[in-house]
């Protein structure tokens, strides 16, 4: 058991950059998630921790050892790919068995850690099975059982469930954390959907560009994005965020929007008058009509989606879109109009040049 | 469509099918009937030469050429040539295909190599014989089966490069990287997922470069002398009476029987389908 650091990598395809200095440290044990937009670099970072991509500079160490220079195979490290990547031509216990023969472990010890992995993951009675008799969801979960055989240092998840549908897709989620409580191994995670990453994650890591633009507990991100992109990109559906300016008015600060709508901002806020910010609050975390403070604003409803008990209001301030979580109600329905005040203790204020949360 | 019109279709181009098959099967037919005649019939029978009908049978032709070395000795060459050249090809060829498909090489580039492996192919015969003929003088494998073996595996290696270098491209490469990630050396993971999973390939491939040896007359009527072959053996059923059919006839079926053999065999290798299952599909 180990850490794993990795330490100023760069990554170039030719002259193109596709990692920036990239710094992390996982904790022996930690589960983390690599998440971000496609083409932001979160595979490349993976498939550089399994050895199958170069590391043009920096370093990527497992305990005290440096393993830049490792063939995959004595990284100790274990993969599951986006595809599954099941060998065709051998029977489930075979495949999960691979890695196992590989490293020539005796039979009868091969057997019984192909059997102990099959029971975990419900897969005892497909043994003998090829993968191609096999539903999306039973390869995903011999994919898993190759993975985990081994008792790696590290296990490596490279989307591993974007292949399988809606509901399949939060069963497995859940057998992915149940096996990670079970044997405890570093795990890093590999997802573009940022809901698996927040449900999944003990530690998020989100990537823009090649860029790590925030490392934190899914609750850290939730409730502290240290920019827009990860405000935007963390959270379903996104942070609103409107541009303006901060003007006072009878002593106190307000956010003027673009239409001249003003919110109200908390006393303690870092800012000064006329400073031009962003807005952001979350949509769940606002207050309509009744409940609304008495700097609410006057919006009008465009389009409303009830989603059960609750149900997601759009409206316009100004000529920007904004989008609320809110109770479902009869008198939210569209060309209504209704009060709105963002919750004081939930409103981010970023800096409209950089995007950093001030 | 209905079902009616379908299965009518399907008999019409069953029969089509049929009369180009036999066409092309007449000749081999005609072989075989003749290397059932004695001498005169050869000439004399009409019809499509079936045995017991048109003529009577006999095993005459058979047992004569049967006793002889030189059946023996054409036999004997022709498969341990082509099998051996076959196999060096495929040994040879399958690690160069293989890092044509999965390398990326500087220079000269993979486009050029590949050519050039083509090339071997377009190239005439004739062009190259001379040199081989000299140099194999010199290295004093001339007339013998290992220089043949070297001069047939040198022709034939082009196909099983590009038959297998394009499945080497179409297999999904994250199964060589998972069988590396799950310690796999590359070459453990070209030998144990690559290779078995282009079986059909290599088949196809063996079958093919295995009868382009076997079949060589060129070659083997340069560079051999008393080591010959069945291609040879059979133009020497031409001899200053004239034309032996019914001997020749013989020659050409004991040719015909082996790769026809392997044929069948190989034909349980070239399966489709052998990769369904390995990735999300």
């Amino acid at each position: 058991m180990a850490d794993l650091t990795i330490n100023n990598v760069n990554k170039f395809y030719d002259k193109t950059q596709v990692l920036f200095d990239v710094n992390l440290s996982i904790k022996d044990g930690e589960f983390i998630v690599l998440v971000g937009p496609s083409g932001c670099g979160k595979s490349t970072l993976l498939r550089m921790i399994a050895g199958l991509e170069d590391i043009n500079s920096g370093e990527i160490s497992l305990g005290n050892k440096v393993i830049n220079q490792l063939a995959p195979r004595d990284r100790d490290v274990s993969m599951v790919f986006q595809n599954y990547a099941l060998y065709p031509h051998l029977s489930v216990a075979k495949n999960i068995g691979f890695s196992l023969r590989m490293r020539k472990v005796e039979k009868s010890i091969i057997d019984k850690k192909v059997a102990d992995a099959a029971e975990m993951l419900g897969l005892t009675h497909l043994l003998s099975r090829l993968p191609r008799n096999l539903s999306g969801g039973e390869r995903q979960r011999v994919a898993m059982g190759r993975a985990i055989v081994r008792d790696p240092e590290v296990f490596l998840f490279d989307e591993p469930l974007s292949n399988l549908d809606a509901k399949l897709r939060v069963m497995m989620r859940n057998q992915i954390k149940e096996i990670h409580y079970e044997v405890k191994t570093t795990t890093v995670y590999v997802t573009h959907d940022q809901i698996e990453a927040m449900t999944m994650a003990d530690k998020i890591v989100v990537l823009n560009g090649g860029i790590v633009e925030q490392v934190g507990s899914p609750d850290e991100l939730y409730d502290n994005p240290s920019n827009t992109f990860v405000a935007s990109f963390i959270g379903s559906p996104s942070m609103n965020q409107i541009h303006g300016k901060i003007v006072s008015e009878k002593g106190k600060k307000y956010f003027q929007s673009k239409d001249n709508s003003l919110f109200l901002l908390p006393e303690n806020a870092n800012i000064s008058e006329g400073q031009e910010i962003i807005y952001g609050f979350r949509p769940e975390h606002v207050d309509i009509n009744q409940a609304a403070s008495d700097d609410a604003i006057n919006l009008t409803v465009k389009v409303d989606q009830p989603t059960g008990s609750q149900s997601l209001v759009f409206a316009n301030v100004g000529d920007q879109e904004i989008c609320l979580d809110v109770p479902k109600s009869h008198l939210l329905k569209p060309g209504n109009e209704f009060k709105m005040s963002p919750q004081l203790d939930n409103i981010h204020i970023f800096d409209s040049e950089t995007g950093k949360r001030i | 469509m209905n079902r009616n019109q379908g299965s009518l279709l399907t008999s019409i181009y069953t029969i089509i099918a049929l009369g180009i098959t036999m066409i092309f099967f007449f000749p081999l037919w005609w072989s075989f009937s003749n290397s059932l005649r004695i001498p005169k019939e050869t000439f004399t029978v009409t019809g499509v030469g079936i045995p017991f009908i048109n003529f009577t049978p006999t095993l005459g032709n058979w047992t004569h050429q049967l006793s002889f070395p030189e059946a023996h000795i054409a036999l004997y060459n022709s498969s341990f040539i082509a099998v051996v050249s076959t196999a060096l090809a495929i040994i040879v060829g399958l690690p160069a295909a293989y890092a044509l498909a999965r390398f990326r090489f500087r220079f000269p580039p993979n486009k050029d190599i590949t050519i050039w492996f083509i090339s071997q192919r377009v190239l005439p015969p004739a062009a190259a014989v001379v040199p081989f003929f000299v140099l194999w003088n010199m290295l004093g494998i001339y007339d013998t089966k290992f220089g043949m073996i070297i001069v047939q595996t040198t022709f034939i290696m082009p196909f099983v490069v590009v038959i297998v270098r394009q499945t080497f491209l179409d297999l999904p490469i994250e199964l060589e990287e998972a069988a590396m990630v799950d310690g796999a050396t590359h070459i453990g993971a070209f030998l144990k997922v690559a290779v078995p999973l282009s079986v059909p390939a290599i088949a196809a491939a063996s079958l093919i470069m295995f009868t382009f040896a076997w079949n060589d007359y060129f070659f083997v009527s340069v560079l051999m002398m008393k080591n010959f072959t069945l291609p040879i053996y059979i133009a020497g059923g031409v001899d200053s009476r004239g034309v032996q059919f019914w001997f020749i006839a013989v020659r050409t079926m004991i040719a015909v029987i082996l790769p026809l053999i392997l044929c069948l065999l190989a034909q349980r290798y070239i399966v489709r389908g052998l990769t369904l299952g390995a990735v999300k599909g």
